[in-house]
């Protein structure tokens, strides 16, 4: 058995178009999440009891059973009730809604991060209800959470890869054609192993300035 | 920050080196002879290939390719212990010695023959078959053009489908289990795969039909039993089994006992 | 909705239900064993075996289960290492949750206020007494909470074997819906294995949280 690292130059462009599709699919799947997540995280605490059931079991069911069988259930089982997404709809549509389950919990969190007397303070102000919640409760809350926020992105990024068992071309699916047509097994998949290393890295760091940026030293508490 | 980098690339580091120690795997004694004395035959069969290979309703390993594998491990006086594998899996699962030989549809060619060894055939197929809906109008691979057409990674038949037809939408699955639910709710337009796989399903689905190209009828897929590289004595007896499976008419009869019909072609090629 | 296949293959589902359980639980034990020596040897504070370990997290946390799974079942043969399904599928699991287990118990080591270390150390306590009298029950408090949230996830996790062929519970759904069709309905029944176990633990990682905010680190 030998390693034949030279041979995989050939397939550069496959596995870095396969990455390219895996940051899509996390920025989409992402985006989704946070809208649900906003969306659960104010049925979780809404007045209205029924609501706040349906959001404590959205939540719950979620969180509790694997996102593959969530993304299974996506795209093999709804065709049976008329309701069809290609794979990769089907894919981004069931990582976004289960990664929206745990991002509504964050949200939660942070909003009873914000401190009584934050709130007081406003009202005082003669802030209104969405003043308040613009210039207040969403800045305090967002800095309690974004650490939270982003080891989510981070976990988006990595869950990606269970598309490629639907047929989606992304980074892992790309790394097993690959693999199961020229048999190059180690070598490829090193590779991709130092891509996602590459991919994962890249977006922590960014994250970090992001929250630098948006979070000033001279303001943090 | 700079002790994350430190640690990726430290990382990245241990990677290279655990890789580049890797060491030559050395094979002296004859697989043959070890399986005498053992009395063990591992088989790598795809199990989710029905009726190659799948479980029955006990949970046991059931199907053609079994049926051969049994009777393998018969005249070797071996116990069989069956490995379960996909497509992909084959030249893996052999190239890592899981297992001490492939009874999986394995289509024989240069390319692969570079890597593993080839037994003589046992049994024929039409390579490129197209499972589509009954209610489907596609005749032919062109009237594919454009549509949602499911293949399986590193197989034949996706090589051979994506040069005819360069316009189909091509998705390509891991199994052929997972291609097939798929089609089955509609979640593609048409299915490549050979043409006996795809005649069973067909016939226990009852909402699939297949169609044979023109272009493809003739491609008729000669498998055969793979095994490593580098054992001439283990492929002589795989070979010599195989010799006896198709001449004694046993491989017939189990074709018959699966698919109700006859092999599509004879098993020694025709130029 | 019909149900009668999901019920004829109960006996089928039940078992693998038992072998998803079964891998989990090694999985667990091996994996909480893995980041347990790893969080301890971290706190040694060696410059060079501190940064292999903390590769090691890096690596394992940095890219997805899918891969490294594919990457132990395939590759770890090639560097001399036979493993089947079964191997491959534990040992690729358990080193993943070993990496992020470690990660918790560092977390909760940090959380050893720094003042009891060096006042230990002060009074002549030698490395293992400091880890067993002070550092060890403070930070497994803290740790506890999200310890048994990480075991959820080696639960879900354990699905994603399927795709080397190992037969737990959602492989077994996969050739019961090629078999019999009815994919909402199997997947259905599944999803309810798994909500089964994972929920009751689930709430017992929020009770060990809300009573470690009450009690205070």
């Amino acid at each position: 058995m030998f390693l034949d690292w030279g041979s995989i130059t050939t397939f550069y462009g496959q596995l870095l178009k396969g990455a390219g599709l895996t940051l899509v699919i996390t920025g989409l799947a992402f985006a989704i999440a946070i809208a649900v997540g906003l969306l659960v995280c104010a049925g979780r605490i809404s007045r209205v009891a029924p609501v706040r059931w349906a959001s404590t079991v959205y939540v719950e069911v979620m969180r509790n059973t694997p996102v593959l069988l969530q993304i299974f259930i996506i795209f093999y089982g709804l065709p049976s009730l008329g309701l069809r997404f290609s794979a990769v709809t089907a894919g981004v549509l069931g990582l976004g809604l289960n990664v929206g389950a745990y991002l509504a919990e964050i949200f939660r969190a942070g909003v009873i991060a914000v401190p009584k007397g934050h709130r007081e303070a406003a009202t005082a102000l003669a802030l209104s209800k969405v003043q308040t919640l613009i210039w207040v409760v969403i800045p305090v809350s967002l800095r309690a959470v974004f650490p939270a926020l982003s080891n989510m992105f981070l976990a988006t990024l990595l869950g990606s890869s269970l598309l490629s068992v639907i047929a989606v071309p992304e980074l892992t699916g790309e790394t097993n054609e690959i693999s199961s047509r020229t048999f190059l097994t180690i070598e490829v998949y090193s590779f991709s192993t130092l891509i996602y290393l590459a991919l994962t890295l890249s977006c922590s760091i960014g994250l970090a300035l992001l929250a630098r940026w948006l979070f000033p030293r001279a303001s943090r508490s | 920050m700079r002790s994350i980098l430190k640690a990726a690339a430290l990382s990245a580091a241990a990677l290279g080196i655990a890789l580049t120690m890797a060491g030559p795997a050395s094979a002296q004694e004859s697989r043959l002879d070890k399986i005498i004395s053992s009395k063990q035959l591992r088989v790598g069969i795809i199990l989710s290939l029905p009726p190659f290979g799948m479980k029955n309703e006990a949970g046991e390993p059931d199907g053609f390719d079994v049926d051969v594998a049994k009777l393998a491990a018969e005249r070797l006086g071996a116990e069989l212990e069956i490995v379960d594998t996909t497509a992909a899996d084959r030249i893996p699962n052999l190239r890592t010695d899981k297992v001490d030989m492939i009874i999986g549809q394995f289509t024989r060619n240069s390319e692969r023959a570079k890597v593993i060894s080839f037994s003589d055939p046992y049994i024929t197929a039409v390579v490129m078959a197209i499972a589509v809906p009954s209610d489907s109008t596609a005749a032919k691979a062109t009237d594919l053009d454009g549509k949602r057409v499911a293949v399986i990674k590193g197989t034949t038949q996706d090589a051979a489908f994506s040069a005819a037809v360069p316009g189909a939408d091509i998705q390509r699955f891991d199994s052929s289990a997972a291609a097939l639910l798929a089609l089955k709710q509609g979640q593609v337009d048409a299915m490549i795969e050979d043409g006996n796989f795809l005649n069973y399903q067909a016939k226990l689905a009852g909402n699939l039909k297949v169609i044979i190209d023109p272009a493809f009828g003739n491609l008729i897929d000669y498998n055969s039993i793979g095994v490593q590289r580098g054992d001439q004595e283990w492929l002589n007896w795989v070979n010599m089994f195989v010799f006896e499976l198709n001449t004694s008419g046993k491989g017939r009869e189990l074709y018959r006992k699966w698919f109700d019909a006859d092999m599509p072609a004879p098993v020694n090629p025709q130029f | 909705m019909d149900f009668t296949p999901v019920w004829n293959a109960r006996w089928l589902l039940l078992d693998s239900f038992l072998t998803t359980l079964l891998l989990s639980t090694i999985a667990v034990v091996v994996g909480t064993l893995v980041g347990a020596i790893v969080a301890v040897l971290r706190t040694l504070n060696v410059g060079i075996l501190n940064v292999v370990l903390r590769a090691y997290v890096e690596l394992f946390r940095g890219t997805p289960l899918l891969m490294q799974l594919f990457f132990v079942y395939f590759g770890l043969p090639m560097l001399g290492v036979n493993v089947d399904k079964f191997w491959a599928a534990f040992s690729a699991i358990s080193l993943y949750t070993g990496a992020y287990v470690a990660e918790v118990f560092r977390a909760g080591v940090e959380a050893v206020p720094r003042g009891q270390v060096e006042a230990s150390t002060a009074l002549g306590l030698t490395f293992v007494q400091r880890l067993t009298y002070v550092i060890a029950p403070q930070a497994l408090r803290v740790a506890l909470p999200p310890l048994v949230g990480v075991y959820v996830s080696v639960i879900k996790d354990t699905s994603l074997a399927t795709v080397i062929g190992y037969n737990e519970l959602m492989r077994r759904a996969m050739e019961l819906v090629l078999q019999y069709g009815r994919p909402l309905e199997i997947f259905l029944v599944v999803g309810i294995l798994y909500f089964i176990i994972c929920f009751p633990i689930s709430k017992f990682s929020e009770w060990l949280e809300r009573r470690l905010a009450r009690n205070g680190a």
